[in-house]
């Protein structure tokens, strides 16, 4: 190395190296991939005992034709090493009772996009690990798991490095918090929030196991090709959100993602919900009374048209992925794991390109340039959102909207013949899709109308028998941090943190098992009801630090959950 | 004088670029090259005056000091590379002016020895763990190398010669202990000038006839608070190395080519008997094997290691064992006696749950009346002859309010489960216990199982040998009095309950 160090400060004292990354998920993973490549000793810390030991998503990774990098361009063999199934066939059910209208969305699906495959984060994100401790480890870096960095280390104000759990300070002339959605750097430098549940969606999914030749023979697959279906309409009452259905090799991802404001609003059970999904008649043609659930899990989900930050950067830090908001979640369209990838690879070649500039800020500067000019702010962002949000999401409008569906003239409307070629087109257009406003409109009257007039009645026995929420608890591994929990709550009153009870997705009304529970507590003759917390269970989700009065941090490196699947 | 390079043709700029000094200047050029233009060639001439500019910076700082090759030991060939380094940086080096006047050259050396600590009058499980790891390397040795040294073990305390003798059961051939009301607690500088006399074989002649050399070849020490700090001290005392929380060891040889061990540059030479002590770095992300070697004109031993507790297994003790013990002699000086322990505390053992004949366990099915239920739980327990009352995490981490007298039942020492202890009595009986997973692990070894639960889905049904259906606020008074009065058996009233 021929930079020089400064001499004496933090940077003398600690242990030092060109680079931190936070996280090795896949935007930790492509930040420290280039950085390698462009031979920067680089550092990454995962509090994972094995990277993907702490990731959920919904499973479907894009490689966009626009985006500047792909996963497989910076992991060569990605997709057959790391991956499950391309999505070769993508398709929506719109639901209203048992009627179901089914729109084609392969259209919309291949735009812009050079493949798209599912996958399971534990699987995928330990086969990045190991590929990205090579290539740092040639730099003299590597990565360390079983480490998690609770904070930035400061030196007269300034970003210079990160604090851990388990090891002394390192300081580093570049930081990237990859470190996901509930980023402990991003709220330590004062980028993100834990704000109103509005910004916020939040997942729950079960890994199904499925023979690969049943699961052929189910979807009408050949081996090599995948499907994805997505769910809309009256099956989840009045919640705002969906469901979708994923092939990977030899299992299932079953899932659903819903606005927090409105489970919240809604008082629902994600856990119920999904189990609404799964215990539908037109799941039967495809799971049976043989289900059984590997793993159930939950994440939250940035909100990207919101939340994405527009200047991702203080000081040396920047933010990656979850971490700075980029999931982009429009419509039916899910992308989150590809803007990381890029975003991540996109700050490694803004340090590089600053490489020697003494003001720190000049890589977050370049980077947010670069998130620009590449257009990916521009998907995590529409400007198009932005004009239509704040009149399509008024209360009024909404109202009004939904008065016009339910009326006969508009219902007629959508249930016109002309109609019925238009919805495919309509569905299809990435502009009118980014466009829906995120109201009870566009998830629910709208599919369920649509299903209403369009859709055939589906009669088919559903003999699943999915799991209780204590038997998902108990069929997931943790290694608790006995006496330490991560969680405290600060105010149990029922107003306060209540909501926790059935928006968190390992707990419910009348369950006693899990993380959060109502009691009634009789103090001195009066009584109340209060809210107890036991993290345990806690699948790390981050929905309780939102809806509920807490003090909310990961465990240590290592503990907590571990998934298997992901 | 800064340059706006947008004003500049890229010839023109490197002209002027030659006349920037300043590497901060040049830095700053190259950002508003690259926020304007962003010429390719310009941002090369200006990079390019930025290296010259870095290396000119960079020969002014002094080479680092790059030894990390694994090797300790040898402080002192560090501390005269770092002199030139750190010459001018008018911090305080105490070290510096230390005379190495007791080093030995070519002194000899025998034996490993093993620091014992006792506490409140036992020795603690890692002295156990080291005899025996003492033991088996010394065994090895003797194999390898043909020479028979012994394992000596050497305590401090207050009355040690019981111990001393457990050493010898333990895998010592001798030990050593030096006794002194003063002593029965860790302090420093007296323990550090006892063990370093010992070591050293000062002393009485009865004391110290049975053996023949300088210092130790090995010493071992725990890796525990009082271990720690004694180790560091006792080493610098014999002017060695110290290897902390080690977690293996192992003796071979080594070929070692570092000029400084050699002698001369360009020369292997070879080590024999070389204690290799493997520690974890980064917290067991990796492992560095760390070797003492002497000097050419220079002796580092005793090479010394500290072991992290739990490392090695706890031998059998062998009764019969014969050894030396000894008694060691030395005046104590008033002086090191300095610093005084005036208060401690026995921190509490907590609530043992295993060993009775009988848990009862209560979950949440009592939070009707949290109060009560725990009472009605109590009952019961008294009603039997050996019985110890447990609960379930749900209850640990509940907001429900006990009324004072029974609301040490409800802290974490008495949870059973996973995360709590794990119980495996005769009869365990569980009230208003759901039997989620966590709590299952917990008590799946027991002989019999009676739970208690309103819910006749509950999950503890799959695993009850028997289950009564019922409020546990009802069905614990009817267990208790026929407990008491003896007159219907547990298993009748269990099948009774059943109906």
């Amino acid at each position: 190395m021929t930079q020089t160090k400064p001499v004496g400060g933090l940077e003398g004292e600690y242990e030092h190296y060109e680079a931190i990354v936070v996280g090795c998920g896949p935007g930790g993973a492509a930040a420290a991939a280039r950085l390698a490549a462009h031979d920067i000793e680089t550092l990454v810390l995962e509090r994972g005992t094995e990277a993907g030991s702490k990731n959920v998503s919904g499973g479907l990774i894009y490689a966009e034709e626009s985006a500047p990098y792909t996963i497989e361009d910076l992991f060569p063999n990605f997709r057959a090493a790391a991956a499950e199934r391309p999505v070769t066939d993508y398709q929506i059910h719109n639901i209203a009772g048992n009627k179901v209208k089914t729109v084609d969305l392969t259209d919309l699906h291949e735009h812009d996009t050079e493949w798209c495959d599912a996958v399971l984060r534990r699987h995928m994100d330990s086969w990045l690990e190991s590929r990205v401790h090579e290539l740092t480890s040639e730099t003299g870096g590597g990565v360390l798991t079983d480490v998690r960095v609770n904070g930035l280390l400061r030196e007269n104000g300034q970003i210079v490095g990160v604090t851990c759990d388990e090891l002394d300070p390192i300081t580093a002339d570049f930081i990237v918090a990859a470190d996901g959605v509930n980023s402990e750097l991003a709220r330590d430098a004062g980028l993100m929030d834990w704000a109103a549940p509005e910004e916020w969606f939040q997942g729950v999914k079960a890994v199904v196991e499925m023979d690969p030749q049943e699961i052929n023979d189910r979807f009408g697959l050949e081996p090599d090709e995948g499907i994805a279906h997505l769910f809309s309409g009256d099956l989840f009452e009045d919640v705002r959100g969906g469901g979708f259905l994923y092939t990977n090799e030899d299992t299932l991802s079953i899932g659903t993602v819903f606005h927090l404001d409105s489970l919240v609003a809604e008082q629902a059970e994600p856990h119920e919900l999904l189990d609404a999904l799964l215990t539908h008649p037109l799941m039967s043609q495809w799971i049976g009374d043989d289900y059984h659930e590997l793993e159930y899990g939950a994440k939250l989900v940035p909100d990207s048209k919101k939340v994405a930050h527009r200047e991702p950067y203080r000081d040396r830090l920047v933010l990656v992925g979850d971490a700075g908001g980029q999931m982009q979640a429009q419509g039916p369209i899910i992308k989150g794991m590809n803007h990381a990838v890029t975003a991540g690879a996109l700050a490694a070649d803004a340090y590089m390109l600053t490489r020697g500039n003494a003001d720190p800020e000049a890589p977050g500067r370049r980077y947010t340039t670069m998130l620009e000019q590449s257009g990916t702010m521009a998907k995590l962002r529409p400007r198009r959102y932005e004009l239509t949000s704040p009149v399509g999401e008024h209360g009024l409008v909404t109202r009004v909207t939904e008065g016009v569906l339910d009326s006969p003239v508009g219902s007629l409307a959508i249930g016109n013949p002309l109609a019925k070629r238009l919805l495919p087109k309509a569905y299809n257009s990435p502009f009118l899709v980014g466009m829906l406003p995120d109201t009870q409109t566009g998830y629910t009257t709208l599919p369920a109308i649509i299903a209403e007039q369009h859709g055939r009645t589906v009669h088919w026995e559903n003999e699943v028998e999915p799991p209780s929420l204590e038997e998902r608890i108990g069929d997931l591994t943790y290694n608790t941090d006995v006496g330490n929990p991560h969680i405290r709550v600060l105010d149990n009153s029922e107003a306060a943190s209540g909501a926790a009870v059935y928006a968190c997705p390992v707990s419910a009304e009348d369950f006693g098992g899990g993380c959060y529970r109502s009691e009634t507590v009789t103090t001195n003759g009066s009584e109340e009801t209060l809210v107890s917390l036991d993290t345990q269970p806690c699948v790390e989700c981050g929905t309780c630090a939102i809806v509920a009065d807490t003090e909310w941090e990961h465990p240590r490196g290592g503990k907590g959950v571990e998934f298997r699947q992901g | 004088m800064t340059i706006d390079p947008d004003d500049h043709t890229v010839e023109a700029l490197r002209e002027a670029l030659d006349t920037v000094e300043d590497l901060e200047t040049a830095r700053a050029i190259l950002e508003a090259e690259q926020t304007g233009k962003d010429r390719k060639t310009a941002n090369e001439a200006i990079r390019k005056r930025i290296d010259a500019l870095e290396e000119d910076d960079s020969e002014t700082v002094a080479a680092e000091d790059d030894d990390s090759a694994g090797e300790s030991g040898d402080d002192e060939d560090e501390s005269e590379s770092e002199d030139e380094a750190e010459a001018d940086d008018g911090l305080d080096h105490p070290t510096r002016d230390k005379k190495h006047v007791r080093a030995l050259n070519d002194g000899t050396y025998r034996d490993m020895w093993v620091f014992c600590e006792t506490q409140q009058g036992e020795l603690l499980d890692v002295s156990k763990e080291m005899l025996g790891k003492a033991r088996e390397l010394m065994d090895q040795y003797a194999e390898d190398y043909g020479d028979e040294e012994d394992v000596v073990a050497f305590l401090v305390g207050d009355d040690c010669t019981d111990l001393a003798e457990e050493c010898i059961a333990y895998g010592a051939d001798v030990a050593i202990y030096h006794d002194d009301d003063r002593l029965e607690r860790f302090l420093a500088t007296p323990y550090t000038r006892i063990s370093a006399h010992m070591a050293r074989g000062q002393g009485t002649v009865e004391s110290t006839d049975w053996r023949e050399y300088d210092e130790p070849r090995y010493t071992l020490f725990p890796a525990t608070n009082n271990g720690r700090d004694l180790s560091a001290l006792v080493q610098a005392e014999l002017d060695s190395g110290l290897a902390s929380d080690c977690s293996d060891l192992y003796i071979e040889e080594t070929e070692i080519s570092n000029p400084v061990k050699t002698g001369e540059p360009g020369v292997k030479k070879m080590f024999d008997r070389v204690l290799h002590m493997k520690r974890p770095d980064f917290s067991g992300f990796e492992y560095s094997t760390i070797l003492c070697l002497d000097n050419p004109d220079r002796d580092f031993h005793p090479q010394g290691a500290s072991v992290i507790p739990g490392t090695f297994d706890v031998p059998e003790p062998d009764p019969e064992r014969e050894g030396l013990v000894v008694e060691h002699d030395m005046e104590l000086e008033d002086e090191w006696f300095a610093a005084e322990v005036t208060e401690y505390d026995t921190l509490e053992a907590g609530v043992d749950l295993t060993g009775h004949e009988v848990v009862v366990c209560l979950g949440r099915g009592i939070a009707d009346d949290p109060t009560l239920g725990m009472e009605l739980g109590l009952d019961l327990v008294d009603a039997f002859e050996d019985a110890a009352l447990g609960i379930t995490r749900g209850i640990v981490t509940s907001s429900y309010q006990f009324d004072g007298h029974v609301e040490r039942y409800a802290k974490e020492e008495r949870q059973i489960g996973e995360t709590g202890q794990v119980v495996a009595p005769p009869l365990y009986i569980a009230a208003g216990v759901s039997g989620a997973v966590q709590h299952k692990v917990g008590i799946d070894e027991s002989d019999t199982i009676i739970s208690i639960n309103t819910d006749p889905e509950a999950t503890i049904r799959d695993f009850s040998d028997y289950f009564i259906e019922g409020d546990l606020f009802e069905v614990l008074p009817k267990l208790t009095d026929a407990v008491t009065s003896g007159e219907i058996p547990i298993e009748a009233m269990a099948d009774g309950g059943e109906d």
